[in-house]
Order: C-alpha cells, then sequence, then structure tokens
C-alpha cells in the first residue's frame, strides 16, 4: 500500500501519544519492579479502577477530571502502601509477590464487573466538544492533527516521568532507594529507612495508576477486561526502558507504539500487537550478540 | 518522601497544573449539560400479558408444586460478560414474568445459571453438571464458540437446545437445536449459510438513495464478523461496489489509528465494520484523532452501549440488528411488556436499557422453548418434537426449523441510526423508516 509522508507522520504521531498513555501505565510498574523487585500486575487493575472511579465521580457527581485525582490520588497511594505491606508482612519473595499481584489482578476484573457493570461504559458522550475535537498543528504542518485528550496523556506522562527521573537520580531519597535496590540490607546499616522507604515508594507508583486512569476514563470506553489489552505494551515498554528507569519506560512505549502503528500501516493489522515482542525479542537477543561481536573484535585486536 | 521534592520538581508540578487547569479551562472538560439522558425514558406503561402464545396470564394463581428448572451457562465475568450478563438478565426476567403469570401449567419456573467465565470448556463441564443435577430443561450459552462447547453434553443427554446467539451457524449441533436468532434462510448447504444475510445488506443500501461505489473492509478476527465480511464482500462486489481496502484486526484491539489513516486514504463510500463491542467507539475515536468524517459506515456486532456511547455521531451508522423496539415487531401485548420490563431489569443491572438485538433474541429463545413445554409437557423429546413439527411466534418473527442445523428462516435486518435512535431500516415489512444514505 502507498502511503503519503503526511499519513506516515500522522501515524507516527499517534503512536507517540498513545505510547504516553502506556508510559504512564509502565512508570508505576517498572519503578516497583525495578526498585522494589515487585512485578506488579495489580497495578494495572490500579489503573482500570482509577478510570472506574473517574468515570462514577464525572458522571454521577458532575465532578471535572481533574478535581477526581483530589480522591484517586491519596486513596491509591495508601492502597499502594497496604499491598507491600502485605508483601513486607508475608516477606514475600519475588515469585509469590508475582502470584500474589496476579491474583489481584484477576479479582479487580470481576470486582469491578460487579461494582460497576461488565458492560462498555463511555465518558465521551459527556466531554464538552472543546475536548473532543481534533486540534490541528501549526505550520508548517497543518494537516497534522491531535486530541486534546492525548495532549493531556503527554503532559501527564512528561511530568509524572520526569519528576520520578528527577527524584530518584537527584534527591537523597531517590539516590536511598537506589541503594537499597543494589543492597538493602547494607543500604539500612548505612542509615536507610527500608521498610518506610519500600512503603513509600509502592504508595506513590499506586498513586501514578491513578492519573493514568484519569486519562484512561477520557480517551477510551471502559470495560473490565481492559487490562488485558495493555498488559503486552506496557510490560514490553518496562522491560526494554530497563527496570527502574522511569524515562526508558517512557521511551520505549512510544517508540514500541510508533513501531507498532507504522507496521499497521504497510502490514495486515493483526501482527501489531506481535510487533510489541518481536521489538523486544530482538532487543533481548540482540544484547548477547551485539557483546559476543565486540568481545570477539576486542579479542581479535588484542591478538 | 515529599521532602525529597525539591525546587525543579515543585516547577514541574506546577506546570502541570497550570496544564490541567488551562485545557479544562478551555471551554470545560466536561459538557454543562453532561448528565447523560435515558434512551428508555419514553417507553409507555405495559400491561402484563403471557410471553407466549397459548398460554393464558393468571395473575391471582400462585405457582405451586415442584419447579420446572432450567439450567444455563453464562460468561458473566470475562471479556464476554458485557453480553452474557443481558442475557441473564432476560432469563430473569422471564422467569419472574412466567411465575407473576401462575407459571406452567400451574408449577414455578426457576433458573440456575453458572458462570463458565467465556471458556468453552467451563460451558461443557457447566452443563454436564447441570444434567447431573436432572435440571428439566437447559438454556444455551452466549457466543457460538459456547453454543458449540455446550452442544454435546446436551445432545447426548436428550435435551432440547434453544441458543439465542450461535454465531457459528454452519456447525452442526443436531435436531434437537432451536435457534431464535435465525441465519441462512432455510439453506440446506452449510456453505451458503452467511449468503442470505449478505443479500439483505446489499438489498438495504441499494434501496437507497446513494447506494456506495467503493467500499473499505475492517473485519475483527472472530469467526462470526469474518463470515459476515467473507459473505457481503462478493455480494457487494456483484452489486458494483469496488472493494478498495480490506484488512483484519485482532479481537480486541483499541488502538484504530492505522487502519483509520488507511480509510482515509481510500476514502470509500462505505465503510464496512465487520466489528463487535466496541470497536466502533475506538474506530470513531481514531478518526476524531485524524479530523476525518466517513461518508457512510456499517458495523456488523456492535455493543449497544458502544453505539449509544457516539451520541451525534452515530447518526446514520448502519448496523446489523434483528430487533429494534418500534412497530411492527415492537408493537405487540407482549414486545410492550417486555420493553419496559427489561429497560427497568437493565437500569438495575447498569445494562443498556432498549430492547435490541441481543435482548430480543434471548428474550425469543425463552419464547421458544416455553412454547415447547406448554405445548409437549416437561418433557425434552416431546418438546423436540413439536418443536421440529410446527412454527413458533417470537419477538423478532415466526421461527421455524426447517433448514440446515435447525435454521429455517432469516432475521438477518438493517438497522441506523436516525435522529439518536435505532431504527430497522430494512427488509420493508419490518422497517421503521427508509434508509438514509448522504451523497
Amino acid at each position: 500500500m502507498s502511503v503519503s509522508s503526511m499519513a506516515l507522520a500522522q501515524t507516527l504521531l499517534n503512536g507517540a501519544l498513545l505510547g504516553c498513555l502506556f508510559g504512564s501505565i509502565a512508570l508505576g510498574l517498572s519503578v516497583k519492579w525495578g526498585h522494589l523487585g515487585v512485578a506488579d500486575f495489580f497495578h494495572l487493575s490500579l489503573t482500570l479502577l482509577g478510570a472506574y472511579v473517574t468515570y462514577s465521580l464525572v458522571s454521577e457527581q458532575l465532578w471535572d477530571p481533574f478535581l477526581t485525582l483530589v480522591v484517586t490520588v491519596p486513596a491509591f497511594f495508601l492502597i499502594g502502601v497496604g499491598v507491600q505491606w502485605i508483601f513486607l508482612a508475608l516477606k514475600a519473595e519475588a515469585f509469590t509477590a508475582l502470584l500474589i499481584t496476579f491474583a489481584l489482578f484477576m479479582v479487580t476484573e470481576s470486582a469491578v464487573s460487579m461494582i460497576w457493570s461488565p458492560d462498555l461504559l463511555n465518558l465521551r458522550p459527556m466531554l464538552a466538544d472543546s475536548f473532543t475535537t481534533s486540534l490541528r498543528l501549526p505550520e508548517p504542518l497543518p494537516q497534522l492533527a491531535v486530541q486534546p485528550v492525548d495532549l493531556l496523556a503527554l503532559v501527564c506522562a512528561v511530568v509524572m516521568v520526569g519528576v520520578s527521573a528527577f527524584a530518584l537520580g537527584r534527591t537523597r531519597s531517590g539516590r536511598a532507594v537506589q541503594a537499597m535496590r543494589q543492597d538493602s540490607e547494607i543500604a539500612q546499616t548505612l542509615g536507610v529507612r527500608v521498610v518506610p522507604l519500600t512503603l513509600a515508594v509502592s504508595g506513590l507508583a499506586a498513586s501514578t495508576a491513578a492519573v493514568a486512569g484519569m486519562v484512561v476514563a477520557l480517551r477510551m470506553p471502559l470495560s473490565p477486561s481492559l487490562p488485558l489489552q495493555w498488559i503486552g505494551a506496557v510490560v514490553v515498554a518496562t522491560m526494554l526502558g530497563g527496570l527502574g528507569r522511569p524515562v526508558g519506560a517512557l521511551v520505549a512505549a512510544i517508540v514500541v507504539m510508533m513501531i507498532q502503528n507504522a507496521w499497521s500501516l504497510w502490514f495486515p493489522p493483526q501482527w501489531s500487537p506481535a510487533v510489541a515482542f518481536g521489538v523486544l525479542f530482538l532487543f533481548l537477543a540482540g544484547g548477547p550478540a551485539i557483546r559476543f561481536v565486540r568481545e570477539s573484535m576486542t579479542a581479535r585486536r588484542l591478538a | 518522601m515529599f521532602s525529597m521534592i525539591k525546587k525543579p520538581a515543585a516547577r514541574g508540578i506546577a506546570v502541570s497544573a497550570c496544564a490541567a487547569l488551562l485545557l479544562s479551562g478551555c471551554g470545560g472538560v466536561v459538557k454543562e449539560d453532561g448528565k447523560k439522558a435515558d434512551p428508555a425514558a419514553d417507553l409507555p406503561d405495559a400491561e402484563i400479558v403471557s410471553p407466549i402464545a397459548g398460554m393464558e396470564c393468571k395473575t391471582d394463581a400462585e405457582p405451586t408444586g415442584d419447579p420446572i428448572v432450567v439450567g444455563g451457562s453464562l460468561s458473566l465475568t470475562g471479556p464476554l460478560a458485557p453480553t452474557a450478563t443481558l442475557h441473564k438478565a432476560v432469563g430473569d426476567l422471564v422467569v419472574e414474568w412466567v411465575n407473576d403469570c401462575g407459571g406452567i401449567d400451574g408449577r414455578p419456573l426457576e433458573w440456575k445459571v453458572l458462570d463458565d467465565q467465556g471458556a468453552p470448556a467451563t460451558v461443557t463441564s457447566n452443563y454436564e453438571r447441570l444434567i447431573g443435577d436432572k435440571v428439566d430443561f437447559v438454556m444455551g450459552p452466549y457466543g457460538g464458540a459456547a453454543a458449540l462447547a455446550g452442544a454435546g453434553p446436551v445432545t447426548r443427554a436428550g435435551y432440547a437446545y434453544p441458543t439465542a446467539t450461535n454465531g457459528a451457524p454452519d456447525k452442526l449441533i443436531g435436531e434437537n437445536h432451536f435457534p431464535s436468532w435465525h441465519i441462512g434462510g432455510g439453506v440446506e448447504d452449510p456453505t451458503k449459510m452467511f449468503a442470505a444475510q449478505a443479500q439483505t445488506f446489499v438489498d438495504a443500501v441499494k434501496s437507497g438513495a446513494n447506494p456506495p461505489k467503493s467500499v473499505f473492509y475492517a473485519t475483527s478476527k472472530f469467526p462470526t464478523t469474518l463470515s459476515y465480511t467473507a459473505s457481503t464482500k462478493p455480494a457487494l462486489e456483484d452489486a458494483g461496489a469496488k472493494t478498495v481496502g480490506d484488512v483484519e484486526y485482532d479481537l480486541g484491539t483499541t488502538d484504530f489509528s492505522s487502519i483509520a489513516i488507511r480509510i482515509q486514504n481510500a476514502d470509500p463510500d462505505l465503510v464496512y465494520v465487520g466489528g463487535l463491542g466496541a470497536d466502533i467507539t475506538n474506530l470513531y475515536q481514531a478518526f476524531d484523532a485524524i479530523g476525518y468524517t466517513p461518508k457512510g459506515i456499517y458495523v456488523a456486532l456492535p455493543a449497544p452501549a458502544a453505539v449509544q456511547g457516539l451520541g451525534d455521531k452515530a447518526d446514520g451508522l448502519l448496523l446489523s440488528s434483528i430487533y429494534e423496539n418500534h412497530p411492527p415487531l415492537g408493537d405487540t401485548d407482549v414486545a410492550k411488556y417486555f420493553a419496559k420490563s427489561y429497560s427497568e431489569i437493565a437500569g438495575k443491572e447498569k445494562l443498556f436499557p432498549l430492547v435490541e438485538t441481543q435482548a430480543a433474541a434471548g428474550f425469543s429463545a425463552w419464547q421458544i422453548l416455553l412454547t415447547g413445554i406448554n405445548e409437549a409437557g416437561v418433557d425434552n423429546k416431546a418438546v423436540i418434537d413439536w418443536l421440529n413439527g410446527h412454527d413458533v411466534e417470537t419477538l423478532v418473527g415466526t421461527a421455524n426449523f426447517d433448514g440446515f442445523n435447525n435454521y429455517g428462516s432469516d432475521f438477518t435486518r438493517v438497522a441506523q441510526i436516525q435522529d439518536g435512535k435505532r431504527v430497522l431500516v430494512w427488509p420493508e415489512d419490518v422497517a421503521g423508516a427508509e434508509i438514509d444514505e448522504k451523497p
């Protein structure tokens, strides 16, 4: 199929903006997986819960979506703290924690079905036209369009990832988290309060799900099984970006979604979900191959 | 933890807050009249009547004795739950309705449902369990794969097997199978099962002022929608509509941006979406993102809530249907009572409150079973024999079981959203309005 450069540019732009949403979701997963050693699939469920709570507060109480964050962010912080406290109380190993979060993932889907409805819920008809009508980019690219909700996803992703990266890299607490990641016992000996710090990191990671959930509620129709649609892209972005690296997760999500969208423009779209895993496979397989080539060249030079 | 957030981070938070306020301030995010209108608000009150022909409704008689138990399996959780829950609500309503009418031959009706989570293997074991529990009759599950999975134990045990939504009509179940969503028009060749629905669609678009000359097909990789597209595409090509694009996408796809751009490039007269569930919502979202408005669009099996959620954008949308709640089909006493009662129970379950294809198919399956029991008694063999020899009046039309796999009629119709309402536009004998095809 022949496509114009503008069509390709629009596809890549759409992919990048959707990648921002998936990057926001991957942020919490990456931080918990990388720094606390918990591959927390429940984080995707929290994002879904955030979306449903946003839906209820907006559709039934007519709250502004941004105002819902006043409720959801602190509430999710406490949930994140609570879940991590359970892991600590159970002295859960990584695999046990993974199983627990997977169980919570499944339970949440059923709970959402029962509390709200298994039927589709959609905030879109309630949104102002100014929020659902796409905006044309200024000259020299007036052919390209973006939706306000996608710009919101971009802003939320950049802010959350930026703050997380800054906090992890430039603050005492962030450096304490990094030290804890490398060796928690030595970090504790050096004065790092491991338990409160772990609980706080888990709480903050969960809080990001509240923000991502708000964007989800504004962006797409809700159904309880929605996290199953995200899990591939989010996990791939988390792993590609490097565990515990917020910027990496966001960049990886953007790149993966751009590649996936570009693929769908030329090739059968039904294969696009496999593209994300193909990229991950190439990345994982490519690492050792590049290392092998580099070491061979070094050995040859030395010989 | 907040101590770690120093000045630059605080600036970031401030910037984001400003951005959020700016977005919200530009006309607001939510409409001022944002509360959703209830589409069932205008439904008139209706008097209770017997749900089937040939049965008297005795509202002053309390049913007594052993209940007649109907067992069923539905995916009350899992990806199929949105629609399966609707069928559970229909079953609950019918049981209450029959018992309010004094039961069947004075005996109360009972409905025992097990959750299969959308897994065919669980459907099979659920029906084995129900048969082991000696339920008197069974009602089919939701979906083609589930219907086939349940057919084995049900047929082996000699039970009648009414189904509402068997999306695989070309897979033989047997003489005990009594579908309510009839397709095929009585053909004996299983490879031609979807030909009648394709012809209905072609006739519908040809009946309008501007039949499409070019069509773009986007089809979900789901057996029923693939069958729909496979039969409709050659029929439309024979009618002179050129194919300008044809893509398939994975079931559950939420990002349609590339498909939308392909459609925009082809700019067809008609976009044929062989989609289901929320596909149409996500596709419109992708159209919105690129600022494209399709000239004409048809969708095969959308969730009613998804169509409702499109608001004004859905106007003109064509969709596959077997029933919409308006005359002539909706003008009977049974249809009026069902519409009113269903809107109440659906409201409680937070489901789409109007009777459309799914609810109508579910209710019609119950009408087939109840008619069989009423005429032949509480005996599966007698019910199977009676139904195979007689027509049954249902909400969606007169069902007969004369063709392949007991599909005798074809109830495929075409509906359109006109002024925010769902209305049948083809065939003419059930239409509530003419098709509106914009130039």
